[in-house]
Order: C-alpha cells, then structure tokens, then sequence
C-alpha cells in the first residue's frame, strides 16, 4: 500500500507543479513515436529509475527521497510518471530532429546536464536530501542511463521495424502486389 | 511471442515486481533483504532477470502461466528465503500464493490490454 506524505510541503508541490507540465507537454505535443515504441520506452525508464532508487535511496540510505527512506505516493509520481516523461522527450527530440551520428554524443551531454540541473533545483525544495550521495554523482548516473537508453531505442525500433516487414510480407506474400 | 511485445511486458513486469516488492512488501514490513552484499545481489539478480524474463516467458502458454507459473515463483521466492537473501515476516504460504496470482492476473490483463493498443498501431 502507498504510504502517504506526512506533511504536505514544498516538495509535493514541486512534484506535481513538475508532473503538471511533463503531462501538459506528453499530451499537447504531436505524436510522432508509434504506440508500442512510447510504450517501451516508459516502462524502461520507469523500471530503471524505481530499481536504481531502490538500492540507492532505500536499501543503502545515500539519500532520502521526499519525506522518508520508504517509497511514498510521491516518490512513485516521481518514478512511475516524471521520470519515464523526461525519458519519452529525450527519445522524442531526438528523433523529431533526425539526431543521428556524432551529433547525438553533444545531444546526450546537454540532457544529462539538463537532468542533473533539475536534480540541483529539486535539491532546494527537498525532494532529495543527501546523506552520502553528492551531486556530482548523479551527472555520472544519467550519462551512464542516457547512454544505454540510447541503445535500448535502437534495439527496440530494429524490434518494430521487424515486426513492421513481417506485417508486410503477411498482407503482401510476393512483395510487388 | 514477437520481440517487441516481449520487451515490453518483460519491463513492465519489472516495474511491477518493484512495486509489489517495495511499495508494498517492504513499507507493510512483510519482506526484509539481507544485509550481506552477496545475498543482497543474488536477490537483485533473480528478481531483475530472472523473475521478469521467467513470467513474460510464462505468458507463451496459459496453463504454464496460471498453473505451474506462482508455483515456480513461490518456489524460487522460499529458496531465496532458505539461501538467507530475503526474510518474510508474519507471511504464510497461502498469502504467498493469493500474492502472486494476483501479480500474474495483472501481468495477463496489462497483456490484453496491450494487445487492443498494439492493433491500431
């Protein structure tokens, strides 16, 4: 059962003010990831971010999240919501400007210092406390987490564009028709 | 089952096992994980790999799925307890089984549901 905040404060608001324009902007903004590709892509980031909090800020206390070392109803708006958002947009720019090649190692920097600099901002409303994680640690973590979601996209769009030919091939059987 | 719906369930049954582990095991004070770092990895390893490929693999047959599948978990779930990575407390083996069908029903219903999206792709 999710436990609830004990004192709703700067952080809760922070959260919500955050989760308000992260969906204000999934929603407004035009689709152009297929369905089962935005799928994938937030349950990856969802997973990654609740099991890298897991062991970090639950298991060996570097961190508090929120209020407390549980994970609370905010702390799963943070990791189940937030965080596959911001992780769909890095996804989405940089497929809607066509990132390929060098160009996409500069593109990965500038999130991870986008990522670390709200995790700065957050820091002021208290919605991470540190105990014996340091800022700096987290840039590290982000670059290493962008990296691989990197190929992970590639992975998953090879998958669908499989899956696409297959589809294909099935409606179409001699390919000219 | 095709490649993409496979890595798509397989992750949200990761997401799930998160949240019936941590939000819900750990705050109820109903599993506690050992303090050894071996033990502690061992745990991470089974229920990040093993368990989430073991129940998406599951999904191919439904009488694998619904009958041998919260068996197999279960048995996996005690041999942890015996090894000493987790502990549960005040939990017995019924509970263990109410639990983990109710993972699997989510697991099926999240699949069909998946399936009605995938169709308008």
């Amino acid at each position: 059962m999710l436990i609830l905040p004990i004192q709703f404060d700067a952080n809760e608001w922070f959260v919500l003010i955050v989760l308000i324009f992260l969906l204000s902007a999934f929603i407004f903004l035009p689709k152009i990831l297929p369905h089962s590709i935005t799928i994938a892509l937030l349950l990856f980031f969802a997973a990654i971010g609740k099991w890298t909090d897991y062991v970090l800020g639950i298991k060996y206390q570097l961190y508090i999240g929120i209020d407390t070392y549980q994970q609370e109803l905010f702390d799963w708006l943070c990791l189940g919501v937030a965080y596959p958002l911001f992780g769909y947009f890095y996804v989405y720019f940089m497929m809607k400007w066509k990132l390929k090649g060098v160009i996409v190692a500069p593109y990965i920097l500038v999130w991870a210092a986008l990522i670390w600099f709200l995790e700065w901002v957050s820091t002021l409303f208290k919605v991470f406390t540190y105990n014996e994680w340091r800022l700096t640690y987290s840039f590290f973590v982000y670059l290493t987490l962008l990296i691989t979601a990197f190929f992970y996209v590639k992975v998953i769009f090879r998958f669908y564009s499989e899956e696409k030919d297959q589809d294909r091939q099935i409606l179409d059987p001699f390919g000219k028709l | 089952m095709a490649q993409l719906k496979f890595v798509i369930l397989w992750f949200f049954v990761l997401n799930l096992l998160h949240d019936a582990f941590s939000m819900y095991g750990m705050n109820q004070a109903h599993i506690t994980t050992s303090e050894n770092p071996a033990l502690f990895l061992a745990f991470l390893v089974v229920i990040v790999f093993v368990l989430p490929t073991l129940i998406t693999w599951m999904l191919g047959n439904k009488y694998v799925f619904f009958v041998a599948g919260p068996i197999a978990i279960i048995a996996i779930e005690l041999t942890l307890q015996k090894a000493g990575a987790i502990k549960h407390h005040s939990v017995s083996i019924w509970d263990l089984f109410i639990f983990w069908y109710f993972v699997f029903l989510v697991v099926c219903t999240f699949y069909l549901c998946l399936l009605q999206v995938l169709k308008g792709r």
